[in-house]
């Protein structure tokens, strides 16, 4: 994939070049042989012109060539030739609305749906580089990726953590890898799997006996390449997380390449063993982040033609601007209006689309002073009731100061309120323990964590 | 232009490339049909830009050119000629004449430069397969694929090569067939997914000969190349579902019947059917009781008792009876061997003894 600045320059001159058909040729003729045209990209004078079909392809090269070739030279000096290849993005049509409504209520369906999914290696054959997008929010995962796939196992990316939270991307990413790695090695065995499935994989093993168990050990000391997505599910399963360690200790010193997803910061997923924690941290640990506006820009318009849906720009423009947060939703929400437009068969203008995104956009997280108490609370193990009584038990004293600082620092709450809300309170004590907890924590490493994952909680 | 040749020939070749001309194009062109002649033969060519087809027939040309005339039209004509045995067609500046003993017609032409090429793909993969398996092959699946265009990886026929098998299968997620054709020592290949529309064209233009097939694939296009015509489809660029996986490896349930029968006890209970031809079967080995039925609040019911040879756990199904009935006509066997499993899950029918086919379809809940 090149880079976004030559892709857009691509386009230009391909919209430039387009325009000039145009006049020359009849309006059927230009909608038959330049719907859906694109060059691809441009290398060493070469331009790359993508085209729908074999029969475009035949035609442009025999009998537009030259008229191709003379006004793209003009727009562009140095272009020396052009190659026409075959490049097809499926059309995907949006299910009519009478067809749904006679297939779904009696038949049963066969259980097609999953079976992307390869049996032995469980991955998902159409998460590949290339429908992969890279924006800033993602460029370090990436790049740590490719490291991997140049040299797989023997890098210093391994093992390899991503995390981030929902919806950006991690997934396509790892199996990605695992896909490419495959593609060019096809001797390396990868595997591919989640937490869970590891979990009850291994507590099947248990309970079949010894023979079961070491089938299990076998199988997963045996691959060059193991990638565990949604770690963060292993926490509080202690014999789980204790034979994950010894696989990759195994796998680690045979320098087998091992990749982990989660949705935190390894040091933060609660009850899982330090050991562990240490070793997640011992290659690479990148967080993918919510992509930024030209990221989700860029992201949109890929969605969208892999739909063969072309939106005006405004639209694409005003999607990115305003729906923040993880790809998913974006996509969720792009699908709506492209089934809304093809219900209209035609395009929706901006009035339409906004009161669409008011009803599907995520609405902020609404938390009350209570929630943020009760998280603490649980976390501290203790009675919610006693952080609003007037007790200085030590227990207690220590949540409750928490709880003012988190109140005061992450959600801009007046002293003199947290003080009302947490037992009527003076608004000097208030002060004090905020001032307190944020001394404490540059002298305590451990209260510190604990602050940390009391914010992740939220 | 000008050239001479068999009617009944030519009038098969038109037949042919008609259905193909496009009809809904914005491109007029693609609703013509390419004539051309070189040195001793015809060739003649058709195109709606998925597929493409193109024949050659003996002619008698005594002045070299091209001309691209209205397909519907041409074929229209032909038919309403039966009696001429030769034609004579020549073309000058745009008009085509045709010209029989009797007969004296013109017709306008398009400029022929326009007409597009057909693309000639390179054979890097490819194997032969007679005309008539490869037909059969395809006609004993493509009921089951889907027609609609939601998702263009099912709404096609997936061709694959297994061992010593070709294998032919398409599904439309409710259904699916598989079929093998025998063809030992055949050159390995990549699955290939054709769009069934296009598939449907392709089998129509081979179906009256029996010949080598010579089948070319590349990565977008799939062409079939035999002695007088050539026809090349693009292929669907996805990912066909492991359908293997879903063939269910054991059963509960076997009943062995004729194929008569059940033809017969289908045909009767459908007339009651309600608009998803839901059948209902009932099937109790120990008690000898093999039943399908059918009720309408409307018309009435039907019960027909089924002669058959049971094993198994007794059940009880609702089924979709053309979905049954679709895969009857394709199994060349006297008796049948359905298998079930659960109540929700997919029903196996077969050829007695006969692997080459396979037939599932997803039981209606209630």
């Amino acid at each position: 994939m090149s880079s976004p600045n030559s892709t857009s320059e691509n386009t230009q001159l391909w919209e430039r070049a387009l325009s000039e058909f145009e006049g020359d040729l009849s309006r059927a003729n230009f909608s038959t042989w330049f719907k859906n045209t694109t060059i691809l990209k441009q290398d060493d004078g070469i331009v790359f012109v993508g085209v729908p079909n074999e029969f475009v392809k035949d035609w442009l090269q025999n009998k537009f060539h030259k008229m191709i070739l003379r006004s793209l030279r003009n727009l562009s000096e140095n272009i020396r030739g052009i190659e026409y290849t075959v490049f097809r993005v499926e059309e995907k049509k949006q299910e009519k609305k009478e067809l749904s409504l006679q297939n779904t209520p009696q038949e049963g369906e066969l259980p097609l749906a999953n079976l992307y999914v390869n049996r032995e290696d469980g991955l998902n054959q159409r998460y590949t580089f290339d429908n992969f997008i890279i924006g800033s929010f993602n460029e370090l995962a990436y790049t740590a990726a490719q490291a991997i796939l140049k040299k797989v196992g023997t890098n210093v990316y391994n093992p390899l953590f991503i995390y981030g939270s929902t919806g950006l991307g991690k997934t396509h990413l790892i199996q990605a890898v695992g896909n490419e790695v495959k593609k060019n090695h096809p001797s390396k065995r990868v595997f591919y799997t989640t937490s869970e499935k590891f979990s009850v994989d291994y507590i099947n093993s248990v309970s079949q006996g010894s023979k079961a168990m070491v089938v299990f050990k076998n199988k997963y000391r045996n691959y060059d390449l193991l990638i565990m997505d949604d770690i963060q599910f292993l926490s509080n399963k202690e014999k789980t997380q204790e034979e994950l360690f010894h696989i990759f200790n195994e796998l680690y010193h045979n320098n087998k390449q091992i990749i982990f997803s989660s949705d935190k910061h390894p040091n933060y997923i609660p009850a899982l063993e330090s050991r562990l924690k240490s070793r997640f941290s011992a290659g690479m640990i990148v967080d993918v982040q919510e992509p930024e506006y030209e990221s989700r820009l860029a992201i949109l318009r890929a969605k969208a033609a892999t739909q063969n849906f072309f939106p005006p720009e405004e639209i694409i423009d005003y999607l990115a601007s305003s729906v923040q947060g993880n790809i998913r939703e974006l996509e969720g929400l792009l699908n709506g209006i492209i089934c809304q437009s093809q219900i209209k068969s035609r395009n929706l203008t901006l009035n339409e689309i906004k009161p669409f995104i008011k009803n599907t956009a995520k609405p902020k997280k609404m938390l009350s002073v209570k929630d943020i108490v009760k998280v603490v609370c649980d976390f501290y193990n203790i009675e919610e009731s006693f952080v609003y009584e007037k007790t200085r038990r030590k227990e207690v004293v220590k949540p409750r100061q928490i709880a003012m600082f988190i109140l005061r620092e992450d959600f801009n709450i007046s002293y003199p309120t947290i003080g009302q809300k947490l037992g009527g309170r003076d608004h000097t004590t208030v002060m004090h323990s905020c001032e307190k907890v944020k001394i404490d924590m540059k002298n305590d490493l451990s209260l510190m964590q604990e602050v940390d994952q009391i914010r992740a909680m939220f | 232009m000008n050239f001479t040749c068999n009617r009944e020939l030519i009038q098969k070749c038109i037949i042919n490339a008609e259905r193909i001309t496009g009809k809904n194009l914005s491109l007029p062109i693609l609703s013509s049909v390419f004539l051309a002649t070189n040195k001793k033969v015809l060739i003649i060519r058709a195109t709606n830009l998925e597929v493409g087809v193109e024949f050659q027939i003996p002619a008698e040309i005594k002045t070299e050119g091209s001309v691209a005339i209205p397909g519907t039209l041409f074929s229209n004509i032909l038919a309403n000629i039966p009696d001429e045995e030769n034609i004579t067609i020549t073309a000058n500046n745009g008009v085509c004449k045709i010209i029989t003993k009797t007969k004296n017609i013109s017709v306008k032409g398009f400029t022929p430069d326009d007409f597009p090429t057909i693309p000639n793909i390179s054979d890097e993969e490819s194997f032969t397969i007679s005309s008539v398996k490869f037909i059969q092959g395809v006609k004993s699946v493509l009921m089951s694929a889907s027609m609609s265009d939601i998702k263009p990886e099912i709404s096609s026929v997936y061709i694959h090569h297994e061992a010593n098998n070709i294998v032919f299968v398409a599904t439309d997620s409710f259904r699916l067939a598989e079929k093998k054709v025998s063809y030992p020592n055949s050159k390995s290949f990549k699955g290939i997914i054709i769009p069934i529309k296009n598939i449907i064209e392709i089998i129509k233009v081979f179906e009256s000969s029996n010949e080598e097939l010579l089948i070319k694939i590349t990565k977008n296009q799939i062409s079939c190349v035999g002695k007088t015509a050539y026809t090349t489809s693009r292929v669907i660029q996805g990912i066909y579902p492991d359908y293997e996986q879903i063939l269910p490896k054991k059963h509960a349930t076997e009943i062995v019947v004729l194929k008569q029968d059940l033809l017969n006890a289908i045909k009767l209970s459908t007339l009651f059917s309600d608009k998803f031809n839901k059948i209902q079967l009932n099937i109790n080995p120990k008690e000898k009781r093999c039943l399908i039925s059918t009720k309408n609040t409307e018309l009435g019911e039907t019960e027909t008792s089924l002669t058959a040879t049971m094993t198994g756990e007794p059940i009880e199904i609702a089924l979709n009876g053309k979905h049954i009935f679709d895969c009857l006509s394709v199994i060349d066997r006297d008796s049948l061997v359905l298998e079930f499993n659960e109540v929700n899950k997919a029903v196996v029918i077969h050829g007695l003894g006969d692997s080459s086919f396979t037939y599932l379809t997803m039981p209606l809940t209630k």
